[in-house]
């Protein structure tokens, strides 16, 4: 209990949550502090923001991205509104134009993340079944883009702005496969769901590898043809991004209004007690395969994106690591919230790039390569702190919260 | 005409007889209260009729339709709705939200309607919260409306469970022990709420109860179970004086002497 106590108050001491809220009381009670709490966002976010906006060329990418991570947890967690979006909106848009390419790269993969993080979240946080091959709908769109625009199959037809009709049709593909998987599994709950689920993500990605005729095996897919928006060839992964970055905003948008639907209530009622939500009327089986579809929808549009960014997709491009990365991130933001999934995207696919040039450099101790070497431990050490500390994630939703805080008083072993 | 007729129901777990070819009908708008010892299958019963369990043998009519056999929610559509002995509300979501989950079937927000927010979504929505306050106010849990279901007081989630069973709009509810744990005042509270089912609402109410003081209160009708038979049924006064109830609840020395050898 003693172990348990002192965990406990050390996982209190590093809650950035409290920091953030006591320092806003202090803040609050001198009366200049109260005009600055009052007015303050107003000038504090922008500065932040032109700051990240220097950014790369000025302070260095790990600055910038550091600030970054500080403005969006600010703006997440305060729901700070419209003007909060806006400035969020506008750093979001600023910021690659100032980056090189690499990091360019980077901001398309944190975005494309976040979004299949908001797909997943839907699937495991609203509906709480856990789906360990999210993979497959990403690659279901992903090769359905790669195998109608390519030239290398003949087909390959001049596409123009097809890359705007596949998008739909990707997203209700993966959804019929998404309830393809549904329906033999449905019957399944908690670890058997994530066993069967592991192994269709699997049987996607070999397919896709065996099925010569059909996908070129594991030559891949190439010459995949950019989208175009009007007759501006959208080429560079910015314009890209900002595709995606569009994308995250509908399915967040889209996400958070079922969510708060009636469609939501029946969701969390499944995962706090499905044969309870069955016997008040809620068709189990319907919401289960609604919430896989839907998950599935936004996870092939964004095969799609990663499609059109990459120009050649490869079978090996769809192995069991996106899904557990995306279940990663939807962890450790946060389930069941949209907005700590774009955070767990920004920490997980970000992090690892920027610990890249981290070096320690203090009296006596150089060590130059300190990220480059070990940023993988590092960043592992990371993710087993949060977890640690954590457990519910940064920013939880008020539900999930609840759901730990219940587990802590009921067994405080498996608290520590 | 009987609401729901029971017909030669019979429910076996693996060669262990829970209930074993019981019948009973129940008349419109009245409260019918199921008693017996312990393990005397009245939970199975309820567990039958609301679609938790298949008959082993028997058939289940409510309404001139056949539910035996039926998924939950079909049942839940047919009119009929309970609350659970074990207290099983959603207990991460608010008290007005477990009642909203029990107006499911009476909205029709599906997802493209979530995604547009329609006037006419919103329009029922705020219906849906009118009515789940009013229901939550019947029960007697006004101004708890926001409070998580897992930190209110025994009775309160005792009272959420059935105002969550109302929502349904239910023509009959099965109240499994409505009264378990509570104290003679809130047992009173609980009679008179039961009572307001029937005469307010036109409801025909089914409950188990171990309390007599509140069976014999409140019921109309009673049947009684033990081990898996129905032995007896009638009118309270009745049912008090008959001696296989009796013998059921006490024992006799012959069955006592019997069990000893």
């Amino acid at each position: 209990m003693k172990r348990g106590g002192s965990l406990s108050s050390l996982r209190r001491a590093l809650d950035p949550g409290r920091y953030w809220s006591r320092g806003a009381e202090q803040l609050r009670r001198t009366a200049a502090g109260a005009a600055v709490a009052r007015f303050g966002q107003y000038a504090v976010l922008p500065l932040l923001a032109i700051a990240g906006g220097l950014g790369p060329s000025y302070f260095g990418i790990r600055w910038t991205f550091a600030i970054l991570v500080i403005v969006m947890y600010a703006l997440l967690r305060s729901r700070s509104g419209l003007f909060g979006l806006v400035v969020l909106g506008a750093m979001l848009v600023y910021l690659p134009h100032q980056m090189d390419t690499f990091e360019r790269g980077i901001m398309f993969d944190i975005a494309l993340y976040a979004l299949l993080g908001i797909g997943l979240n839907v699937v495991v946080g609203y509906a709480g079944l856990l789906d360990l091959g999210y993979v497959a709908f990403f690659a279901s769109g992903a090769y359905l883009y790669a195998l109608i625009s390519a030239p290398q199959f003949g087909g390959g037809f001049d596409i123009g702005t097809s890359f705007w009709i596949v998008l739909p049709m990707a997203m209700v593909l993966a959804a019929l496969v998404g309830i393809a998987l549904g329906v033999p599994v449905l019957r399944l709950r908690g670890d058997y769901l994530a066993i069967v689920t592991l192994g269709f993500g699997e049987i996607i990605r070999i397919m896709i590898n065996n099925e010569d005729g059909v996908t070129n095996g594991p030559v891949g897919v190439f010459a995949i043809p950019k989208p175009h928006f009007g007759s501006t060839e959208l080429s560079g992964p910015v314009e890209l991004y900002f595709v995606v970055l569009a994308g995250c905003f509908v399915a967040a948008f889209a996400a958070e209004r079922i969510r708060d639907s009636r469609v939501g209530r029946a969701w969390e009622a499944i995962r706090e007690d499905e044969d309870v939500a069955a016997s008040m009327g809620v068709n189990t089986t319907a919401y289960k395969l609604m919430a896989f579809a839907i998950g599935a929808a936004i996870g092939g549009g964004g095969g799609v994106m990663y499609s059109a960014k990459q120009s050649a997709v490869f079978p090996s491009d769809f192995n069991l690591d996106v899904s557990i990365n995306v279940l990663a991130l939807v962890i450790i933001g946060g389930m069941g919230n949209v907005r700590g999934v774009i955070l767990g995207a920004m920490l997980l696919i970000g992090l690892p790039e920027v610990l890249r040039d981290f070096s320690i450099d203090v009296a006596f101790i150089h060590l130059d390569n300190l990220g480059a070497d070990y940023r993988l431990v590092i960043f592992g050490a990371a993710l087993v702190a949060v977890m640690i500390l954590r457990p519910e994630g940064l920013l939880p939703s008020r539900r999930r919260a609840a759901e730990f805080e219940h587990a802590d008083a009921l067994d405080p072993e498996l608290a520590t | 005409m009987a609401i729901l007729s029971v017909r030669h129901v019979s429910r076996a777990f693996e060669g262990l007889i829970a209930l074993n070819d019981v019948s009973m009908e129940i008349e419109p708008q009245t409260i019918v209260g199921v008693i017996g010892p312990n393990g005397a299958g009245k939970t199975t019963l309820f567990n039958l009729l609301t679609g938790f369990y298949r008959p082993t043998s028997g058939e289940i009519w409510f309404e001139d339709k056949r539910v035996d056999g039926l998924p939950l929610h079909r049942i839940a559509a047919a009119g009929i709705s309970r609350t659970f002995q074990n207290i099983r509300l959603f207990s991460n979501m608010t008290a007005i939200e477990n009642v909203l989950v029990g107006s499911h079937l009476h909205l029709s927000t599906n997802i493209a309607t979530a995604i547009l927010r329609l006037p006419f979504t919103i329009q029922q929505e705020k219906r849906a919260v009118q009515s789940a306050v009013e229901t939550l106010r019947f029960v007697g849990l006004a101004g708890r409306e926001n409070e998580l279901a897992r930190n209110l007081a025994y009775g309160e989630q005792r009272r959420l469970e059935i105002a969550r069973a109302l929502a349904v709009r239910p023509r009959l509810l099965l109240l499994d022990e409505p009264t378990a744990g509570m104290n003679p005042g809130e047992s009173i509270d609980m009679m008179r709420l039961i009572r307001g089912l029937r005469d307010d609402l036109k409801m025909t109410v089914v409950l188990i109860e171990h309390q007599m003081r509140v069976v014999m209160g409140v019921c109309e009708y009673i049947t009684v179970l033990d081990h898996g038979e129905k032995i007896s049924e009638g009118r309270p006064e009745d049912v008090q004086k008959d001696q296989r109830v009796i013998e059921a609840y006490l024992g006799t020395g012959a069955l006592l002497s019997e069990g000893a050898s």
